[in-house]
């Protein structure tokens, strides 16, 4: 296989598939709380995490920074549990809580970065004489996972709200509530290590 | 009220049914290069020395391998399980792997280098497989990048759940 295809396979399977469950969780968290009429706003707060994420995992890959993997593989639910409580506890219909949202998945894209960068480095020990092409690569792959979790998770919850008329209030209480109880096992699980 | 009960539910019910899974990454990466000049094939395999030095210690019974000082023997138990769990043919003959250094290159990375002499007739094909920790776990990948004179450069990912896997290169 190409190489470049081989990395960009290599980041859609690493958030898809069970190994990024806890990416997969955080990006539903975080959309949890748009109906399907807002998914500008919902592709806003992608790319706002996408942002965050592409630095941190350029800059950990390239060895500008130098992170404990420990602590971002703990930081990392606390991340989701954080956005779960933002999505229960925060004041129904406040616009600057709306940005508020989009300056969380900035920063927390920012640690899930620095995971994305132990798994990409793991695919470059002792063979990254110029891993800049892998990166890119790896990075769009992310980019298209990414994509395609949020669609699947738009059309389930299009299908819960719409065909189903379940609430949305009620369907993003139910997807914090199961994100912050998932978010909480793997922090038990990393600190229990 | 009532739907904050409802999410503390969904919450405590999750928290109950959901095990987290994770996993350190288990993974080898491997380079296969041609040296014209010898004619001769340079496999080089990275390890997780945690890793590679657990399964030697439990298939050869030993105790606190350190890739820092490798004897002889323990110099053999590498290049025999290298040899048992990565076959290389060319022209559909199995080729022999030789031992030629191992060393810490990073914090528990260890770097294998094997050389392959090559026949002297002309190649016209070569099969890889690497199974390398695929007995030791079930969530083993094993990333391998083959650079050969007359093919673009090509990377093949073997995972231990697939099933018996090989990489064919047509010169």
């Amino acid at each position: 296989m190409n190489e470049f295809v081989f990395y960009i396979k290599q980041g859609i399977n690493h958030i898809t598939d069970w190994q990024g469950l806890d990416h997969m969780l955080f990006i539903i968290t975080l959309c949890a709380v748009y109906r399907l009429s807002q998914w500008r706003n919902i592709l806003v707060l992608i790319t706002a995490f996408t942002v965050g994420h592409s630095i941190t995992l350029a800059l950990t890959s390239l060895d500008v920074i130098r992170v404990n993997s420990k602590v971002v593989e703990t930081l990392i639910p606390i991340t989701i549990l954080l956005t779960a409580l933002f999505n229960v506890f925060k004041p129904q219909k406040s616009s600057s809580l709306v940005s508020l949202n989009y300056i969380m998945a900035l920063s927390f894209g920012l640690i899930h970065g620095m995971g994305f960068s132990s798994f990409f480095k793991s695919m470059m020990m002792g063979v990254s004489d110029n891993i800049t092409v892998p990166l890119l690569a790896f990075n769009i792959g992310i980019e298209a996972g990414q994509l395609m979790i949020v669609a699947v998770f738009v059309l389930i919850m299009a299908l819960f709200t719409g065909f189903f008329k379940v609430r949305h209030r009620e369907w993003m209480l139910f997807i914090s509530g199961a994100g912050a109880g998932m978010a909480v096992g793997m922090i038990v699980k990393v600190l229990a290590e | 009220m009532m739907l904050l009960r409802y999410t503390v539910g969904v919450f405590l019910l999750t928290l109950l049914a959901f095990k987290a899974n994770a996993h350190p990454i288990k993974m080898t990466t491997s380079k296969l290069l041609y040296d014209k000049k010898a004619n001769e094939l340079i496999l080089t395999i990275n390890f997780f020395e945690d890793d590679f030095s657990a399964q030697l210690e439990k298939l050869y019974h030993r105790k606190n391998i350190d890739f820092a000082v490798v004897d002889d023997t323990e110099g053999s138990m590498v290049a025999g399980y290298v040899a048992k769990k990565m076959l290389l043919k060319a022209n559909k003959k199995p080729l022999t792997l030789q031992l030629s250094s191992i060393k810490r290159i990073e914090e528990n990375v260890v770097q294998v280098k094997l050389i392959l002499w090559l026949p002297k007739t002309k190649i016209k094909s070569l099969e890889i497989s690497d199974a390398l920790l695929f007995d030791a776990f079930a969530e083993q990948v094993n990333i391998m990048h083959v650079e050969l004179p007359g093919t673009t450069s090509n990377v093949q990912q073997f995972i231990s759940s697939d099933s018996y896997k090989v990489l064919k290169v047509n010169f």
